[in-house]
């Protein structure tokens, strides 16, 4: 799964196509802090300044764009990936180094730690976080790329309810639509097979996400939430004798598609770079 | 004298039997029930799950000795967990209907719910991981007194995340890692499965492969995600929480016998929570 997809090339090949009568010099000028300028001003939300999650976590904030990535989260296998398609300033979801704080006093002494570091400099990259902001928006730029991945984009009659009303089905099928629709190896269920669905609710990472939203549906769909809270609890509700159920994604398979929005997004407003979404890939699979 | 035994003379042997001091924690108390509650009979169980509180009172035992809380509470501010969300508020959960019938249950039972988390886990030998290294039949060729490194006959990370998943009959292993890489010696951890522990692990000479419970997956999991695209031939294989801590209820239970004769004293499993659908 290293090579990108014919899809993927073509927007790449479509986001370079030169607006006429902007010049190459005028081009190699652009900076990652002009580029986190452009995307304050068109998000649509105030700027948290705040914020300690969208920030700039590796590399120069003044060195020149040649390419942006948009993914999921800055993995090391990403980072080559962006390197390798001649993309230095990557746009990443989730934390670069293993905390949501990103905090790195603690890792200083750490090889793997060094080694990224090392290969974003050594690239001039530049690693740059996109999540509180993106999420923000209006509509949620992550849920909006969710919904297109599923397929529901016209099943949230009411964003604000945070539920899809799909045609009835059953938890076994849901659980199939997922694995197929996303891609994931690593789908894990709770529920009667045979239960019957119609009405999906987003979940969350916490304990307090899925205790308000499963009286309103017949089953979540969660992206990673705590097994020894979330995943008790679904558990306890269908021993209860609740109709209900679950279907549990990894993080990365319910937010990527979201990245692939923003790339789509970003390309509205930079024009002088190439914007691609690289796909961060489920981080997990399992034996046959 | 035996049909005097309350839970809270449970209690005190526990304390007295921990292998040195108690100390007071927030975990590690009478969640449900009273104290002077006779005791009937003792189960020890990963979660007070609904099914084992059932199997409990169908079995005649009102006490039970659990690692998790029957309403799901550890709380967020797990140290090290760079988790987001705090507590859930009282209020929230006892509107909730399944906290409702839960709590219904408990009460027309009368039992006695005892959480034993941060103590079991500061004993010197660790019960969770011996008992896991005995499920996953290791504890003979485990290569250290705690069963930490175990060698294994050269094998591939996918044929070794096929055994583990039939030895333990799960279904929800998640593995990281290039299928073929080869293993020859694993370390084997527990539960929750934060940074700090993979980094030490990842200490000990030769390890090929790391077993754990739960990594949080925007931190253990990309950092060994990470580790792989860096050049290492390693491979991480996920149990989830409860089937990396069950076998270690087990161990609580034979404890607990030590010392415990008056009442029968079980285990019972709470029992892997997920099914997985069939691979594309």
């Amino acid at each position: 799964m290293t090579s990108y997809s014919r899809r993927d090339f073509a927007k790449v090949a479509g986001a370079t196509l030169f607006v006429p009568g902007v010049l190459p010099a005028a081009r190699s000028a652009l900076t990652a802090s002009q580029i986190v300028e452009r995307i304050k001003k068109n998000v649509g939300v105030p700027w948290n300044e705040k914020t300690y999650r969208d920030t700039f976590k590796v590399g120069n904030p003044e060195v020149t764009v040649k390419g942006i990535a948009s993914t999921f989260m800055s993995t090391l296998d990403v980072l080559q990936r962006a390197n390798a398609a001649g993309l230095n300033m990557v746009v990443t979801h989730e934390p670069t180094f293993w905390s949501d704080e990103d905090a790195q006093a603690n890792l200083a002494g750490d090889p793997l730690y060094k080694a990224k570091v090392a290969f974003v400099e050594k690239n001039n990259m530049i690693v740059w976080r996109f999540h509180d902001h993106w999420h923000a928006r209006k509509p949620d730029g992550i849920f909006e790329g969710w919904n297109k991945a599923l397929g529901w984009e016209k099943n949230m009659p009411n964003p604000e309810d945070r539920f899809w009303v799909i045609p009835e089905t059953t938890l076994q099928a849901v659980a199939d639509h997922v694995r197929n629709s996303l891609k994931s190896d690593s789908v894990r269920v709770m529920g009667d097979p045979a239960l019957r669905v119609t009405r999906v609710g987003r979940g969350g990472h916490n304990l307090g996400n899925n205790l308000a939203m499963m009286p309103r549906v017949d089953i979540l769909l969660v992206s990673e939430a705590r097994e020894w809270d979330s995943i008790e609890f679904v558990r306890d509700t269908i021993l209860s004798g609740q109709k209900k159920g679950m279907v549990l994604i990894s993080h990365e398979a319910g937010e990527e598609a979201g990245m692939d929005e923003c790339a789509k997004w970003m390309r509205t407003f930079v024009s002088e770079v190439p914007i691609q979404f690289i796909d961060s890939h489920d981080p997990f699979w399992r034996p046959s | 004298m035996p049909d005097q035994l309350t839970a809270q003379q449970v209690v005190e042997r526990i304390q007295k039997n921990i292998g040195g001091p108690w100390k007071a924690s927030p975990a590690d108390t009478v969640v449900t029930g009273t104290p002077q509650t006779r005791v009937t009979g003792i189960v020890t169980t990963f979660a007070p799950s609904f099914d084992v509180l059932r199997k409990a009172v169908a079995g005649g035992r009102n006490m039970i000795v659990s690692r998790e809380h029957p309403y799901w509470e550890r709380g967020m501010s797990v140290a090290g967990y760079s988790g987001a969300g705090g507590r859930v508020k009282l209020q929230d959960l006892e509107r909730d209907p399944t906290w409702q019938a839960k709590r219904d249950f408990i009460e027309k039972n009368q039992l006695v719910i005892f959480r034993l988390y941060d103590n079991w886990n500061a004993r010197k030998a660790d019960a969770q991981l011996a008992g896991l290294v005995k499920a996953l039949g290791w504890d003979k060729q485990a290569s250290t007194a705690g069963g930490q490194f175990v060698s294994v006959k050269p094998t591939t990370l996918e044929q070794l995340a096929r055994s583990v998943r039939d030895q333990l009959k799960i279904r929800g292993i998640r593995v990281i890692g290039k299928p073929g890489t080869l293993v020859t010696k694993v370390a084997v951890s527990h539960g929750f499965f934060l940074v700090p522990q993979l980094q030490n692990l990842l200490k000990e000479q030769g390890v090929d492969a790391v077993i754990c419970g739960e990594p949080v997956e925007w931190e253990a999991g990309p950092y060994f995600n990470d580790l792989v695209a860096a050049g290492e031939k390693k491979g991480m294989i996920v149990l989830g929480q409860e089937a990396s801590e069950e076998p270690g209820s087990n161990e609580m239970a034979i404890w607990l016998k030590s010392f415990v004769s008056e009442v029968p004293v079980e285990f019972i499993s709470t029992g892997e929570p997920f099914w997985v659908p069939k691979k594309v």
